[in-house]
Parts: C-alpha cells; sequence; structure tokens
C-alpha cells in the first residue's frame, strides 16, 4: 500500500506523457496569434470539408510564435503560422522560417497583400481608424486626421495602443514613409506630451472608449463593430482618418496566412491555406470579426464598412516593415511604454 | 558538529552544480542576446527607463509592506490560541494562494473599473450617477499596490506564523517569571523573531511582484516586467527585453538575499515543548473579528465575480464552453502539475541538502537554483525550445519541453520548501545516525526523509498549485492540439470575454483550493499536545 501511494507521482507522469499526441500522418499543425474566437468557425468548416486531415492548433502572441517558429528552426513542429500583423511575416522572412509556396486562390490578391514569393498571404484586411465616444464627442468635433489627435484640447482623452502593438507599429512604420522621420517623430512626442494614455490590450482601448473614459481612441476598424454590438457602452462613433487629397489615407493591415519551411505535414498545409482563400471561407473568415476579405469580389455580409468605402494609405508594406525596427525606437524614444 | 562532510553532502553538492547550470541556462541565453545585438538596440531613453524602474520598485515595495502588514496580523492574532475555529481561520488566510493574481486582477478590474459592475450596480440602484464616483482611481500603482498585496499576504502569513509557532513556550515562561509585562515581552521576545521571518518574506513578496505581468498591466502600470513582454511580443528582436532584464535579475538576486537572511537557519524545537504562543493583544477580539473577516475579501471576491458572469448569457455565442475540451484541459493541467511537482520536488532535495550540509560552492550553486523565479517565463520557454531542438531533437514533440520549463519554473520554490523541510533534520541527527554506522544512502531515507515528510509533501502540494497557474511557458510550449487550463483562460480573457473565461478560471481555482485546504489543515506546525 505505501509503495502504491509512493508511486502514484510516477504514474501521473507516465499518464501526462503517454496523454501527449501521437504523430498521425494527415495532420496540420496550426500556430495562430489570432485567437480562438476568430478561428474556431473557420476550424469547424475545415472538419466539415475534410474530415481526413486533424487540425491541432496553438494560439498565442504573433511575435511569441514567430519566435518559437525561429527557435524551432532546426526541426519544425508547426505547418502552419496564422498572425494578426503583416509587419510579423515580413519582419521573419528573412530569416527562412516560412516555405516559398503558390497556393490556389491568391493569384487575385492585390500585391500589396501577399509576398511575391508565396511565403506570407493576407487573409483579411483591416484599417487603422479613430473610435470616439458620442456621448462625450460630436461627430463635428471628433478629428478627421491622426495629427489632428494631438491636439491640446484633447489632452488626457485620448487612447492609444502601446509601442509593443502591432498595427500601431505599422502606422508608425507607414507615416515615416509618409510624412518623414522627423514630422512622424515630432507627432509622436506631441502625443506624449499631449497626456495620451498607451493601453495594453486592445480590447481594454475599445471598452474604455466606450464606457466614456477616453473621449477618442485609435483602433482598428473592427473594434468599432465589436464595441457597438456590446451591452453596454456602445456609444461609439468611428472616423475613417486623413481621408482628403492631400492627406495619407487610411493605414491598412491584414491578418496573414504563411506555410512553415520544413513543415512536417506539407501537403496537409497546402490544402488548410488554400481551403481560407475559397469565397465561403473568405467571407467566414472576415464576417467573425467584420474584416475586410482580400479575394475581390468577396463582400462581407454582416453590414459594415466594405474596403472600398475608403481611400487607403498608400505605403509599400515591405518598405515599412524594413523600417520597423526604427519605428519601435522612435516610439520607445518618444516615452511611449 | 562533525568535521568530515557526510558523502549525501557531495552528491547533493555536485546534482546541485547541474541543476544550477539548467536554471542559469535561460538567463545566459538572455544575456548573451543583450550583449550579442547590444550596437543595435537603442536602449529605451532614461526618462522611460527612470519611470519603469519607479514603478517596478513601488509595486514592489508596496506589494511587500501591504502583504506585510496583512500577513504578519493575521500571523500574530492566528497563533495565539488553539482551537478548531482558528484552525479553519489559518486555512482560509492560506486560501487566496490557489487564484492566480491574473484571475485575481482581471476579477477586480472588472468590478470596480470605471463603469464596471460595481458602478453599474450602484447607478441602477440610483445611488449614484455615471462618474460621479472616483472610480477612475481604480488604476494606477495604488490600486495594483493593493491588489497584488492582499493576493500575496499568505507568502508572509505562512513563513512568520511558522517562526511564531516555532519558539519555544518556555522563553514565555521566562519572561513571565521574571515579572515582564505583555507588552515589554512582545517587543523584546516576539518582534525578534517576527522581524526576521517577514523581512525575508516581504521580500520574496517583492521579488514576485517585480516579475509580475498580469497586475500591472491591468491597472496600466508600465514595469520593467510589462516593458520585457511587450518587447517579446512587440518585436522579433529581442535585445530589449534581454537589456531590459538585467536589472530585473540584478533586483531578485538582492531580494533573494534579503529572503535568505530572514530564513530559518536551523531549529531546537522538540515536538513536546510547543504550546499555544499567549500572546494577547487588548481587545483582541474586534482586531480579532476585522481581520479575520479582511481575510476573506481577496478570497471571496474574485469567487464572487466569477460566479457572476458564469450565470451571465453570452451575447456573442464565443463563451460557449466545450465542456468535453474543458474537461481535457482540467486532466492536462492536472497531470502536468502533478509530474512538474514530483519532478521538481526530487531535483530540489539537492540543492536542499546543499543548502544544509554542503560546502561552499554546493550552497552556492543550490542559492543559483532560486535565482530561476527572476527570469521571465518567455526566456526560459524560449531557451528550453532551443537547447532540446539542439541537444535531443527526438524529444522535442510532445509534452517534454514543457515539463522541463516548468519544472525550472518551479525549482527555486521548492528548494526553498524543502530547504525549510530539512529544518527539523538537525545536525546532531547526523551525527547520531554516523553513530550508528548508518550508510548515507541510510540516513538520507531512514531518518532525513521521514522527519522532513510532512513538510516535503506540503512544498509538493504548493509547487503542484504553482504549476497549475503558471502561463507564459505553458501558453507557448504546450503540445498544439492540447490545451491547459491556464490556456483556455487567457484566450477568452485577452479578448475580453470574461464570461468565456469564468469556467475554466473557476475549475481552476478549485482544483487549487482543495488540496491547499487540505494541506494547511494538517500542516505540521499546529496542535501540539499542551505541556
Amino acid at each position: 500500500m505505501h509503495r502504491l501511494r509512493a508511486s502514484l507521482p510516477f504514474v501521473f507522469l507516465l499518464i501526462t506523457v503517454a496523454c501527449s499526441p501521437a504523430p498521425r500522418a494527415d495532420r496540420v499543425v496550426i500556430y495562430s496569434g489570432r485567437s480562438e474566437a476568430f478561428v474556431q468557425p473557420v476550424l469547424d468548416a475545415f472538419a466539415a470539408a475534410h474530415p481526413e486531415i486533424t487540425v491541432d492548433i496553438k494560439y498565442g502572441k504573433n511575435t511569441e510564435l514567430a519566435a518559437l517558429i525561429a527557435a524551432e528552426k532546426s526541426s519544425p513542429l508547426a505547418d502552419i503560422f496564422l498572425t494578426t500583423d503583416m509587419l510579423v511575416p515580413l519582419g521573419a522572412v528573412e530569416n527562412g522560417i516560412f516555405a516559398e509556396t503558390d497556393i490556389p486562390g491568391t493569384a487575385a490578391i492585390p500585391a500589396a497583400l501577399r509576398d511575391s514569393r508565396g511565403r506570407w498571404y493576407s487573409v483579411t484586411a483591416r484599417g487603422r481608424v479613430i473610435l470616439y465616444d458620442t456621448d462625450l464627442v460630436t461627430a463635428a468635433e471628433v478629428p478627421q486626421s491622426m495629427l489632428a489627435v494631438t491636439d491640446p484640447r484633447w489632452r488626457g482623452k485620448v487612447a492609444f495602443a502601446d509601442a509593443s502593438n502591432g498595427p500601431f507599429q505599422a502606422q508608425v512604420a507607414g507615416m515615416m514613409l509618409l510624412l518623414g522621420q522627423e514630422r512622424t517623430t515630432a507627432w509622436l512626442q506631441a502625443l506624449v506630451a499631449n497626456d495620451t494614455h498607451f493601453l495594453a490590450s486592445a480590447t481594454d482601448l475599445r471598452t474604455a472608449v466606450g464606457n466614456g473614459e477616453f473621449a477618442i481612441g485609435v483602433a482598428n476598424h473592427y473594434h468599432y463593430e465589436l464595441q457597438r454590438r456590446e451591452a453596454s457602452g456602445n456609444h461609439v462613433g468611428i472616423v475613417f482618418p486623413d481621408q482628403a487629397a492631400d492627406e495619407m489615407g487610411v493605414f491598412l493591415n491584414s491578418a496573414t496566412v504563411s506555410i512553415v519551411a520544413g513543415a512536417p505535414h506539407r501537403s496537409a498545409a497546402e490544402t488548410f491555406a488554400a481551403f481560407l482563400f475559397t469565397p465561403e471561407i473568405q467571407r467566414l473568415f472576415a464576417d467573425v470579426n467584420y474584416e475586410f476579405p482580400v479575394v475581390p469580389g468577396v463582400t462581407i455580409t454582416s453590414g459594415a464598412t466594405q474596403i472600398d468605402d475608403f481611400r487607403p494609405a498608400a505605403v509599400a508594406m515591405d518598405r515599412a516593415a524594413s523600417l520597423a525596427p526604427t519605428a519601435i525606437s522612435l516610439m520607445q524614444a518618444a516615452g511611449i511604454p | 558538529m562533525n568535521t568530515s562532510r557526510p558523502r549525501t553532502a557531495w552528491v547533493s553538492s555536485a546534482l546541485s552544480i547541474v541543476l544550477a547550470l539548467l536554471v542559469i541556462l535561460p538567463i545566459v541565453v538572455l544575456l548573451s542576446d543583450a550583449v550579442g545585438t547590444y550596437s543595435r538596440v537603442a536602449l529605451p531613453p532614461s526618462s522611460l527607463l527612470s519611470r519603469l524602474t519607479g514603478n517596478s520598485i513601488g509595486l514592489a515595495v508596496g506589494a511587500a509592506l501591504v502583504a506585510t502588514l496583512i500577513g504578519g496580523a493575521q500571523a500574530l492574532l492566528l497563533t495565539q490560541r488553539a482551537g478548531w475555529v482558528l484552525r479553519v481561520w489559518r486555512v482560509i488566510v492560506v486560501l487566496p494562494l490557489a487564484i492566480p493574481p491574473y484571475i485575481v486582477a482581471m476579477c477586480t478590474s472588472a468590478l470596480l473599473r470605471p463603469r464596471g459592475l460595481a458602478e453599474r450596480w450602484l447607478v441602477e440602484a440610483g445611488l449614484s450617477t455615471w462618474g460621479s464616483l472616483p472610480f477612475a482611481a481604480f488604476y494606477g500603482l495604488p490600486g495594483g499596490v493593493i491588489v497584488l498585496g492582499c493576493a500575496l499576504a499568505p507568502m508572509v502569513y505562512l513563513p512568520v506564523a511558522a517562526a511564531l509557532e516555532r519558539r519555544s513556550s518556555t522563553i514565555d515562561d521566562a519572561a513571565r517569571v521574571y515579572g515582564l509585562g505583555h507588552f515589554t515581552a512582545f517587543v523584546r521576545l516576539t518582534l525578534p523573531v517576527v522581524v526576521p521571518a517577514a523581512a525575508g518574506a516581504a521580500a520574496l513578496v517583492a521579488c514576485y511582484a517585480i516579475g509580475e505581468y498580469g497586475v500591472p498591466a491591468l491597472f496600466r502600470i508600465p514595469t520593467l516586467s510589462t516593458a520585457i513582454y511587450s518587447r517579446y511580443g512587440g518585436s522579433a528582436d529581442r535585445s530589449g527585453a534581454a537589456l531590459l532584464s538585467i536589472p530585473l535579475i540584478i533586483g531578485a538576486a538582492f531580494l533573494l538575499q534579503i529572503a535568505d537572511r530572514g530564513a530559518p537557519r536551523t531549529t531546537d524545537r522538540t515536538p513536546a515543548d510547543w504550546r499555544p504562543f499567549p500572546w494577547r493583544a487588548g481587545g483582541s477580539r474586534a482586531i480579532h473579528g476585522v481581520l479575520v473577516m479582511g481575510s476573506m475579501v481577496p478570497l471571496l471576491l474574485p469567487l464572487s465575480v466569477l460566479a457572476y458572469f458564469l450565470q451571465l448569457p453570452d451575447r456573442h455565442g464565443f463563451g460557449t464552453v466545450d465542456s468535453q475540451r474543458l474537461v481535457a484541459a482540467a486532466f492536462q493541467s492536472l497531470g502536468l502539475a502533478l509530474a512538474t511537482a514530483t519532478l521538481a520536488t526530487l531535483a530540489s532535495l539537492a540543492p536542499a541538502l546543499a543548502l544544509r550540509t554542503g560546502g561552499r560552492i554546493g550552497r552556492f550553486a543550490a542559492r543559483l537554483c532560486q535565482y530561476g523565479n527572476a527570469t521571465p517565463g518567455i526566456v526560459v520557454a524560449l531557451a528550453v525550445v532551443v537547447a532540446t531542438h539542439t541537444v535531443a531533437p527526438w524529444a522535442r514533440a510532445g509534452v517534454f519541453p514543457l515539463l522541463l520549463a516548468l519544472v525550472l519554473r518551479t525549482l527555486p520554490q521548492s528548494t526553498t520548501t524543502t530547504a525549510n523541510a530539512l529544518l527539523p533534520v538537525a545536525h546532531r541527527y547526523h551525527d547520531v545516525a554516523q553513530t550508528l554506522a548508518m550508510t548515507p544512502w541510510q540516513i538520507l531515507t531512514r531518518v532525513v526523509l521521514p522527519v522532513a515528510r510532512p513538510g516535503v509533501i506540503a512544498g509538493w502540494v504548493l509547487a503542484a498549485i504553482t504549476t497549475l497557474k503558471e502561463l507564459p511557458a505553458t501558453m507557448l510550449l504546450h503540445p498544439a492540439g492540447s490545451d491547459t487550463l491556464a490556456v483556455r483562460i487567457w484566450m477568452p480573457a485577452a479578448d475580453g470575454l470574461y464570461a468565456a473565461a469564468a469556467l475554466p478560471a473557476f475549475v481552476l481555482v478549485l482544483l487549487a483550493l482543495v488540496p491547499l485546504a487540505v494541506v494547511t489543515w494538517y500542516a505540521p506546525t499546529t496542535e501540539a499536545p499542551r505541556a
């Protein structure tokens, strides 16, 4: 009896080891920076269409998973990498962690939204917008340009993401291309000088704006769609900024898919990647989060803004990506946490 | 004291050195990252750096103070008498340890943030209007300090209570014989026992607080630790994070030195001469009541908020919890926790023995084993992945890398608890055993381990609970396709879907609460017979 009790922990140890998944032939392993709520509907559809392929998925933060794939480079475990930020695959392509592919159905995607060598493809796009609390700010008062949110009248009333936020980094890199480093630096310093709040979580930001903690917040367009559908704190408005001819336009970013170089289940991975660009899945992938499909001709069904409703910023994302490290240092040097 | 060291001391010292190398491996990886890329890293501007450091120190010192005030007062009040009511309270004050600070922070934030549940209820009841009460004060250092301090108070209560109960009551008898008043006896006899234990525990709390990510992030307090995570999360370039980790590790090493001073060295207590320590405060019943009731808050507040979320209807359909998946995640978490606790406890025997009986090098290696606390979890996780892929690629899939990372994360705590469990095994046991011509192995298995067993088992349970609560390494290294509870909680919570996070959080808290309550109830330090 005594021996039995003493050996119990080892039994648990064995059970744990035995429970870890065994390798299967028809399997695809996904590392996803896009969270479960916005991926599971697609996985369900995939399971229905391809019952022979088992999907094993690990969720996390974009860059942490990219670091994990890089650490596993010598003998990869993942097949597919999903992100919510174009800068992540752009920043990692030179590491050689992504395979060069030609996924069926991707030819019509605008060239700015995919890699010319097929190492990453945008799956859905999103725009960088200004949210405002409609109880505190009228549509007439709200700034119509990113450059106007540093106006002293908004002192202490504006919320941004912090310097770790990919879309914010991409925006700053894009501004460096369009405005030059000097004006971008001045804008960042003006943000900090104006007592702007920098929050760690985008959900925190949209909730805070919706609840009147901040008059204005800068976020992705779908945060507006999500917040206005909340049970409370849903008095939010949206501005697609910088639409005048001499202004920057709306900064676009995207959720992406890549196939990992040396993926252990390459053919299943290609099947999954191609599945994402079929019209129904394009619509589904966009609909769950009110994003823009990237395959021309597919429109979202949820009655939200379409990608043609505003003028995007003319920024070459690969050039923006090469500026991203400088952009991050500028943000941190300005005092953005 | 025997002049020649027992052979077990050599073995344990050698094993400690191996373990210490494993523990410092991630730190070496981190530092080489920092050194290798120093030239192209823009150091954060000194204004930001000083703000981050200031906030880290503020959070650490503040949380340590709050935890010491609460935990110390609880220890003084709850060790003065015996009886089953007090025994129940002694369990209750320890239970907040079962709730991960990120769940406490999530629940407190949902309740007290502006337009949170509390304000909504007040407005709906007609007692207030939106924005007229200062709920915005919730954010910032004071809120973070209070929440973290309350959540970590058991870390002070446990060692202070143990120190109070360990002291021989004959001292107090002597004090009474010499006619010392209660106050004088308290200042001259009790405080000297309480202060070192409390200072050591406070240093550990501070050490934990500077590494904490969830609480400062939710309270919008930018600290060194949140900056490290945001740099790991913000770019593939890890050098900035590595640089920021250096002051964190130095701070932690410094704090651990203080903690070590406060740790009990040895004890001559034999079970028979202990009895409840007769410290009586004037009007203690009222203080007692208030304090003890207050102790329920850190436990009941998160549990009630979780219960509230559980009964909410789910609007988006995201909250539908797949019960089969939840059960699988619970088993996975439990299996990992038990396996990690077992491995970490076994591994901790070596540094714990080295701390008690080893030479200078052995003790130094054992100390290093306690430093893993300061390394951010994500650093440990990535270092383990690189090491596994290089050294043992056949073990790279499955649960092994996660298990190794968890053991490394738990080892510092296990080393401390096991070393404390070995305290009653005074050197004279060794001497007696050697006189009886027992082999070192016999001494270990027949004398040392049986005497230390209750403490080792308690440490094993605590290690399992710590593993259950671990987030960063578990998030990154769990095998794809198999979830743990921590992952099930983090994913929806990161999207603000608290209702979906509530059930797995509830399960996790229950899994940790029950064994913690059992261990505390049977804690070896209570209820010795009166002389």
